[in-house]
C-alpha cells in the first residue's frame, strides 16, 4: 500500500512538474507579447532597443554603486562591477541609434570613467587613475559638461554614488 | 489496465495542478520583471537627462530633456508603465525644465508651449495645477539654475 502511494506521489509530482513549465512558457510568453504588442513599426522598434539598453544599464549602475559604498569590496571587486557597467555601456551603444540617447550613455561612460579613476587613486594607481580621468573629462566634455575638473568630478561622482546605490536600498544586501 | 488507469490519475491530476500554477506564477513573475524593468528604464533615463541638465551647455541640455520626454511618451504606451505615475510627474517636470530653458533663450512662445505640455503631463495623474502655479515654478528653476548658453 505505502510502495502504491510513494509511486502514486512520484507519478504526481512528475506531471505536476511537466505541467508547471507547460504552463510557465505560454503565460509568460503572452505577457511579453502583450507588453510590446504597440510597437511594431521601425520606430517603435529603436524605442524597445533603447529601452531594453537603459533599463540594463541602469540596473547594472546600480549594482556598481552599491558596491562602490560597500567597505566589503576591495578594488579589484570594484574594478569588475565597473567593467560590467562599461559592457553594459559599450553594448548600448551598438544598439541604440537615437541621440540624445546615445550621449546619455556616454555620460554614464564618463562618470564610469570618473569612478574607475578614484578607486585606483583610492588603491595608490595613480598613472591610471590619471589616464581614467582624462578618458571621463574627454568624453564628459563631448557630452556638453560646462565643468570637467577633476575636483568636480570627484565631488559629484561621491555624491552620485551615494544616490544610485540608495536607488537600490543604501548598500544594504 | 487497472495500473495504466491509476498512473494517469496519478499523472493528469499532476499535470493539471501544475499547469495552473505554472500559469498564474509565469503570469505574475514576468508581470513584476517587467515592471521592475519599466522602473530601470524611467529612473535611468529621467536621472541621466536630469544630470546632463544640471551639467551641460544649454544645447545638450535641451536634447537631453526633449529624448526623455520623448522616451517617456513611448514608454507610456506600455502595459507595465500604466500606473508609473513617477514617470509622468518626471516628464511634467522635464519639460518646466525646458520651459525655463527656452524662457532663458528669449523664446516666450516656446516656453509657455511646455508648461502647457506640463500641465497636460499633471493632469494625466489627475492633478491639474493652474498654468500661473506652474508658471511660478518655472521662474523658480530660472532663478535657481540658470545654465550656461554653449559658446
Amino acid at each position: 500500500m505505502l510502495k502504491k502511494v510513494a509511486l502514486f506521489a512520484l507519478l504526481f509530482l512528475i506531471g505536476a512538474g511537466v505541467g508547471l513549465f507547460v504552463g510557465w512558457i505560454p503565460s509568460s510568453s503572452r505577457e511579453r507579447l502583450r507588453e510590446g504588442r504597440q510597437f511594431g513599426g521601425p520606430a517603435d522598434r529603436d524605442f524597445l532597443k533603447t529601452y531594453d539598453s537603459i533599463a540594463r544599464l541602469w540596473s547594472v549602475n546600480i549594482g556598481a554603486s552599491m558596491r562602490l559604498q560597500d567597505p566589503k569590496y576591495g578594488p579589484e571587486g570594484r574594478r569588475e562591477y565597473l567593467s560590467l557597467t562599461l559592457d553594459a555601456a559599450q553594448k548600448g551603444k551598438t544598439q541604440v541609434t537615437n541621440p540624445g540617447a546615445l550621449t546619455l550613455i556616454d555620460v554614464e561612460t564618463g562618470i564610469t570613467y570618473v569612478r574607475l579613476a578614484m578607486v585606483e587613486e583610492a588603491a595608490g594607481n595613480l598613472p591610471a587613475s590619471q589616464t581614467w580621468m582624462q578618458k571621463a573629462q574627454t568624453t564628459l566634455k563631448h557630452a556638453g559638461w560646462k565643468d570637467c575638473s577633476d575636483a568636480h568630478l570627484k565631488t559629484l561622482v561621491q555624491a552620485l554614488n551615494k544616490q544610485d546605490s540608495c536607488d537600490g536600498g543604501c548598500g544594504k544586501h | 489496465m487497472k495500473a495504466v488507469k491509476f498512473f494517469g490519475v496519478a499523472v493528469s491530476s499532476g499535470l493539471l495542478i501544475g499547469a495552473l500554477v505554472g500559469w498564474h506564477f509565469g503570469r505574475t513573475i514576468t508581470d513584476g520583471r517587467l515592471i521592475w524593468e519599466e522602473m530601470f528604464a524611467s529612473a535611468g533615463y529621467g536621472q541621466l537627462a536630469l544630470r546632463q541638465y544640471e551639467e551641460a551647455d544649454s544645447v545638450h541640455a535641451r536634447q537631453a530633456l526633449l529624448s526623455f520626454t520623448d522616451f517617456a511618451r513611448s514608454m507610456s504606451k506600455l502595459p507595465s508603465a500604466q500606473h508609473d505615475q513617477a514617470l509622468m510627474v518626471d516628464t511634467g517636470r522635464s519639460y518646466l525644465r525646458l520651459a525655463a530653458l527656452e524662457q532663458l533663450a528669449g523664446d516666450d512662445s516656446l516656453s509657455h508651449q511646455y508648461v502647457r505640455s506640463a500641465q497636460e503631463s499633471f493632469k494625466s495623474i489627475g492633478r491639474d495645477i493652474p498654468e500661473a502655479d506652474l508658471n511660478k515654478q518655472v521662474a523658480k528653476i530660472v532663478k535657481a539654475a540658470a545654465p550656461v548658453p554653449s559658446s
